[in-house]
């Protein structure tokens, strides 16, 4: 992403989180404690890994711009509340 | 105008009790971007009306070029947590729907210390918008107040 496009870039969040409403809860499971970076529109997980470093490289390892992702970090298993 | 984003929901390992058997957490996250000298990073947020201060990770710090070595520090308290170390810097934050776009600057702590979530607490975020959380529609709206000082 060049520097103009960095500065002047927004993206959907309305639809993205109406896609992550409906994204697989057994795909989510797959990737437990980990973190994730999905698709901008929220409907495909790019990359995905132990923490977020990880996760950036293995982005750019695989030719994909880490600042065309949404970033999370998914509960894992054993979590029932956030406090 | 307003932004409204719904709430997402969050896959428990099991049913849960409080939620009348539900197996999902429906959260009030939304995607904010981060804007630093060297990048941008959109990270699912958590609007958290019971947090001072805007808190993310230090990791995001390093890949947008936020340097914190000489950063003003300050020391937070989670709900069952030791003090947590913060650093503080100004970046610059995004939120946008097809509706709206907003982009202001703002002071947020960075921190080391494990989060589930960035917080988007009231200095910061919520300070600058008044939230409507509508629990039965799991959904949350945001209204620029007068104090946003973006654009």
């Amino acid at each position: 992403m060049t520097e103009v496009e960095r500065k002047t870039f927004f993206h959907d969040g309305a639809l993205y989180n109406e896609n992550r409403r409906k994204f697989p809860a057994e795909e989510l499971w797959k990737h437990a404690d980990e973190h994730v970076a999905f698709s901008l529109d929220g409907t495909r997980i790019l990359a995905h890994g132990k923490n977020f470093e990880e996760t950036w490289a293995a982005m750019k390892a695989a030719g994909l711009d880490p600042e065309q992702a949404v970033w999370d970090h998914l509960p894992p298993r054993d979590e029932d509340t956030i406090l | 105008m307003s932004l409204v984003f719904r709430y997402v929901p969050v896959p428990m390992g099991r049913p849960l009790l409080s939620l009348a058997g539900r197996s999902q957490r429906p959260r009030a996250l939304v995607p904010i971007s981060v804007v630093g000298p060297a990048g941008r990073v959109a990270r699912d947020g958590l609007l958290d009306t019971g947090s001072d201060d805007t808190v993310f990770p230090e990791s995001m710090a390093a890949v947008i070029g936020v340097e914190l070595r000489n950063a003003p520090r300050g020391a937070g308290a989670g709900a069952a947590a030791s003090p947590v170390p913060l650093r503080y810097a100004l970046v610059t934050l995004r939120l946008a729907t097809p509706q709206e776009q907003r982009e202001w600057t703002a002071w947020v702590g960075f921190t080391a210390a494990p989060l589930r979530y960035p917080l988007l607490g009231y200095a910061g975020v919520l300070q600058f918008f008044d939230a409507l959380f509508r629990g039965a529609r799991e959904e949350v709206e945001l209204t620029v107040n007068h104090l946003y000082p973006g654009t």
